[in-house]
């Protein structure tokens, strides 16, 4: 602020250069700028508004030289926080900052756990998305798993280590998804890929002795996640895993799927309807310690969609209960786009109630070829229904029901019911 | 200004609190940027120390010294802290090459470098000779204000600063006896 540099004869002028360097600024940028005063002015106020009675000291201190409006017993503040008055100056922030970029924005510094976090992954998804480079994709995953590291960092000097999780598989992930685009680089530029090998290799090391530093700063119980991100950033112990299994029980530690505990994250793809029962396909990495992530769990779905494909659904329910509304588990349904291909849709239920329902659904759009076949083996009231929306094909269905209920629906051709009290709606 | 939050003060208004981040955030930044070399990071720093201000404010009273001095320091140890759990950054090419960098990307990259090794060392000096340095030199504060800011008599800063300087020089010229 006042006279420096020139009483200061003593500073060698190589030195001074060398500090000079340092002393040029970048402007802020204005929404960040905007951004912190919102959130400070946010906290100030979320300070006055914990203590809704103004308590007069008279021996306060007049600080400032400012005039004291608002009076207030700070000492008195209770550690839970009104969170009604930040959010609506934040609220109110984004409204005149711009609306969506600026809540982009405020997510930038979110951690895991906060409100605002999984808009910050998404964006982030979301970026990698809309980049069509496998080279700038895998550049971008290391930003963000040097993000998480950042994060990391922020929630060991919160002391919130039970967050730490999240912030350490998301990193590992992207580890992993930048060392798989730069195998998608090599089989199109190996000479690009090795040299991104190198640059990313050299990322990699240094996020490995980032993570090393912070092993110590954490308490045994997060050691363990920590150590498996160093494991992740030297490229080692983890593996790309596939398996089907049926899901036997969720819970906060993971989904138990035949057998095997899978750890689901935010970023863990849910595809389907996925219940308790539910068989699905996972892709997991799979660590040294043989823990399980998964990427993706997809739902295998009984009335699986197969598009364009040569594709036999075969379903095998047993149905002892009466009455079971088990249409939808037994529902196959076939699309086909191409020439003769062959849906083929078959259920067999022993049905030993009533009132069961088969439903096989074709739809060959080519002249593809559809076969139904339906068995019930109770008597009564079992519905079973095909219907085929093919116009060309030979179809056939088949219900061998031996009372009544079946009906067929065919755009094609020969159906067969071998039950009595049967309808063929043929074409 | 040069303010204080006693102790024992018990109140202070929504006022004061705005106009004294007025008054001092675009200096943080700048502190922060330039030992730091990331615009975010800077930011974040800001913010944390303010944020850190308000909690001394709400346990009970604010800092005991005059709030400038204050700041700084809460600035400078949330530095620290960053340098102290992560080893240096891995040199982002990004950062930094902000307007008025118009030369060849070769020099730009050479000057990055260069900062950042100053920046290095800056943070190898023991705390008190890099708060005088960047205090005194980067931020171009008085003998006075920066020997209120350390607690320590004028003399005593000017001394506290040579002997930065010499280490800083030994540092950054001679770094094979880096003994520090």
């Amino acid at each position: 602020m006042s006279n420096s540099q020139d009483t200061e004869p003593s500073i060698d002028p190589r030195l001074r250069a060398l500090l000079n360097m340092l002393r040029a600024t970048p402007p802020r940028d204005p929404k960040a700028e905007a951004y912190g005063r919102a959130k400070y002015i946010a906290e100030v106020d979320e300070l006055f508004a914990q203590d809704a009675k103004p308590i007069s000291n008279p021996d306060r201190n007049q600080l400032l030289g400012a005039q004291p409006k608002q009076r207030f017993t700070l000492a008195s503040l209770r550690q839970s926080l009104a969170f009604t008055t930040l959010t609506a100056v934040l609220s109110i922030f984004f409204i005149l900052f711009g609306g969506a970029s600026a809540t982009a924005y405020a997510s930038q510094s979110a951690l895991p756990g906060d409100a605002l976090y999984s808009l910050k992954t998404g964006l982030e998804e979301t970026q990698v998305r809309l980049s069509r480079d496998a080279a700038r994709q895998a550049e971008l995953h290391l930003d963000f798993a040097e993000r998480r590291l950042v994060e990391i960092a922020s929630l060991i000097s919160q002391r919130r280590f039970d967050d730490i999780h999240t912030a350490t598989s998301e990193f590992e992930a992207h580890v992993q998804q930048a060392i798989q685009s730069l195998e998608i680089i090599s089989v199109g530029d190996p000479a690009r890929a090795k040299e991104l090998t190198v640059q990313i290799t050299a990322t990699l090391s240094s996020y490995s002795q980032v993570l090393q530093g912070m092993l110590a700063t954490v308490p045994d119980t997060v050691k363990p996640v920590v150590e498996k991100a160093i494991l992740a950033s030297r490229g080692e112990g983890s593996n790309e895993v596939e398996f089907e299994g049926t899901i036997q029980e969720i819970t906060p530690d993971g989904w138990m799927i035949s057998g095997k505990l899978v750890k689901a994250t935010p970023k863990t793809e849910i595809k389907g309807n996925v219940v308790i029962g539910t068989l699905v396909k996972v892709h997991a990495v799979m660590y040294e310690d043989g823990s399980l992530t998964a990427r993706e769990i997809e739902a295998v779905e009984s009335q699986g969609e197969n598009l364009n494909d040569n594709v036999v659904n075969s379903n095998g329910n047993d149905n002892i209960a009466t009455g079971n509304p088990n249409n939808n588990a037994t529902v196959s349904e076939n699309e086909n786009e191409g020439l003769e291909d062959l849906n083929s849709n078959t259920n067999r239920n022993d049905n030993e109630g009533e009132d069961n329902t088969n439903q096989n659904d074709n739809d060959n759009d080519g002249s593809g070829q559809n076969v139904n076949e339906n068995d019930n083996d109770h008597q009564d009231d079992n519905a079973n229904q095909n219907d085929n929306l093919d116009e060309h094909g030979d179809d056939t269905n088949d219900n061998n029901h031996d009372s009544g209920g079946n009906s067929n629906d065919n755009e094609g051709h020969d159906n067969d019911n071998s039950g009595g009290g049967n309808e063929n709606g043929d074409d | 200004m040069e303010t204080s939050i006693k102790a024992d003060a018990k109140s202070v208004t929504r006022h004061d609190l705005v106009s004294l981040y007025e008054q001092h955030s675009p200096g943080l930044y700048r502190y922060a940027y330039r030992l730091l070399g990331d615009q975010h990071m800077a930011e974040e720093c800001v913010s944390e120390t303010f944020s850190r201000f308000l909690q001394t404010i709400r346990n009970g009273g604010g800092p005991n010294e005059n709030v400038k001095a204050y700041l700084y320091r809460v600035a400078h140890n949330y530095i620290t802290d960053i340098y102290r759990r992560q080893p240096p950054p891995a040199l982002s090419l990004e950062e930094d090459l902000h307007a008025g960098d118009q030369m060849n990307p070769v020099h730009m990259l050479t000057r990055e470098m260069e900062k950042e090794r100053v920046r290095q060392a800056l943070v190898q000096l023991p705390s008190e000779q890099r708060r005088v340095i960047t205090l005194r030199v980067l931020e171009e504060w008085s003998h006075e204000e920066v020997a209120a800011a350390l607690g320590k008599t004028v003399e005593a800063t000017r001394a506290l600063q040579y002997r930065a300087l010499a280490a800083l020089r030994r540092l950054l010229f001679e770094p094979e006896d880096e003994i520090l």
